[in-house]
């Protein structure tokens, strides 16, 4: 049900955010060809400032559009009038939220790569391939990959505490969400008011358990760590990072779970 | 054999109390009408049945099982409002129901999408919304589910749809499955119904068969409830 759900979720964000990667990446293409062929004249006046401004309107409609979307599709189709549908769905409370989190993780993936590959192609068709000769300079110095494993590892911790920390983000939201609408009126605002709220609490939590780390020497013990063994303490930062995050988005994720499952409120 | 049950349920919505220790048993096989005035609590036990709600007090089982994931997957609910999503059009409705109701038949919602000349690519928030109560109407009852609640299935449709949607009630369930038809719309729907609740400031003030009630008071349904409760 879980896959079913995120299919259908790929259909809803993808008739919005499928037509705006590709006029973006065409758009991309376009704009590196006009650099290269185009006069330089033509392209330093209003059509080149033109070009680029709607090229830069563009990757940002892309990530305003994801942003927008991750809210409303939990906000309309989970507790708007739709929700009547999905939560006649046979599945469980748990898996819809899931389904939500997993698919604006993909998307939010998506659009990354879609925007990268929009500068990569405005810089392909601006500077044609000649732009990859500087790669070949990397083989020319062996001794980089001797520190490719543990470079590959602290880069895949990297990655995951990007995806742990979006979903802690997403999941915020939606616990936020959840909250506002408890309230019969001005639902959005007490959202807002209840996400203002989790910040406070997060800023508070974090002054007090900075200040008893450095109350009780954990700090000076990590700095001792890190002078010994710099890539070792790397890893512990990250490890305890993902925790954390982990941590956090099953926090949320409860509150979200408890509110739509036992305190649903649809309009 | 009974289907759905309710013991000593009750909702309250902060200090407002929306029903009042309920106990009903309904049994497969009938068309039952819930009736009552507005914020009588119709509305509430039907979400309550689908887990739309929690119970203050009391619970509701369906098939012996509390409302959730195994009952979803034989209970075809219409809420009383525009709940499909309205950028979806008929294929794409069609293709959803399919994929996620496993007693969905997609002949029977294309038959009755013919009979009622409902065609077309547009999206279902594109037509009127009297169509769009027809096609919720016949993707619900499309289903070959064992319980159907239907919550004002009639209120926003001509007449002639609400002949056709009658009819289609009637002939479309299965014998074994309940129909529960929430109304303020009684003379409508009174020839086909089997039992009448009626409901009445969150509690149940009779719950009869059609054909009894009729004999005892001599009047038809809607007549005695005009009479007696003088509130549609």
């Amino acid at each position: 049900m879980l896959l079913k759900l995120i299919g259908y979720e790929m259909k809803a964000f993808g008739r919005i955010m499928l037509p705006l990667y590709a006029a973006t990446l065409g758009f991309a293409l376009i704009t590196g060809l006009s650099i290269q062929f185009l006069p330089d004249d033509f392209m330093s006046g209003l059509p080149g400032i033109l070009l680029f401004m709607l090229y830069g309107i563009l990757i940002l409609a892309i990530i305003i559009m994801t942003c927008v979307l991750s809210v409303t599709r939990f906000y309309k189709n989970l507790l708007g009038l739709e929700g009547y549908l999905m939560f006649s769905l046979p599945t469980d409370t748990a898996t819809l939220i899931a389904s939500k989190v997993l698919s604006v993780l993909i998307w939010s993936m998506l659009s990354t790569v879609v925007s990268f590959l929009a500068i990569f192609l405005s810089a392909l068709g601006a500077g044609g391939f000649g732009m990859f000769e500087g790669f070949a300079e990397i083989f020319s110095h062996p001794e980089l990959f001797e520190r490719l494993p543990s470079a590959l590892a602290t880069t895949i911790l990297f990655l995951l505490m990007i995806i742990l920390g979006a979903a802690a983000s997403i999941v915020r939201i939606y616990a936020g969400i959840a909250i506002g609408h408890q309230f019969n009126d001005h639902r959005i605002l007490m959202s807002i008011v209840a996400l203002i709220g989790f910040n406070m609490i997060g800023t508070t939590l974090t002054t007090i358990f900075s200040r008893a780390g450095m109350y009780f020497g954990i700090f000076d013990s990590f700095g001792q760590i890190f002078e010994a063994d710099t890539l070792r303490s790397l890893y512990i930062a990250q490890g305890g990072m993902i925790l954390f995050l982990l941590a956090q988005t099953a926090f949320f994720g409860v509150i979200t779970w408890l509110l739509l499952d036992r305190k649903l409120n649809l309009e | 054999m009974s289907i759905l049950e309710c013991r000593s349920l009750s909702k309250n919505y902060g200090s407002i109390q929306a029903l009042k220790n309920i106990d009903l048993s309904l049994d497969s096989g009938r068309i039952v009408g819930l009736v009552g005035p507005n914020g009588s609590g119709k509305t509430t036990l039907i979400k309550l049945a689908q887990h739309l709600l929690t119970p203050t007090a009391g619970m509701v089982t369906i098939d012996g099982m509390l409302p959730g994931p195994q009952t979803k997957a034989f209970v075809s609910y219409l809420p009383d409002r525009d709940f499909l999503p309205q950028w979806m059009n008929l294929d794409q409705l069609t293709a959803f129901y399919h994929e996620f109701f496993a007693d969905f038949n997609p002949a029977k919602s294309a038959d009755m999408l013919e009979a009622l000349g409902v065609t077309g690519t547009m999206p279902l928030g594109k037509m009127s919304k009297g169509t769009r109560e027809k096609v919720q109407l016949i993707f619900t009852m499309s289903r070959e589910a064992r319980v159907y609640l239907l919550d004002e299935p009639i209120a926003g449709v001509d007449p002639a749809t609400r002949d056709y949607i009658l009819r289609t009630i009637l002939t479309n369930y299965s014998e074994n499955a309940l129909v529960l038809i929430s109304t303020h719309l009684i003379t409508d729907v009174e020839p086909i119904l089997d039992e009448v609740v009626f409901l009445q400031n969150g509690t149940i003030a009779l719950h009869e068969n059609s054909d009894a009630l009729r004999e005892r008071t001599g009047k038809s349904i809607d007549g005695y409830f005009r009479e007696v409760y003088r509130c549609f």
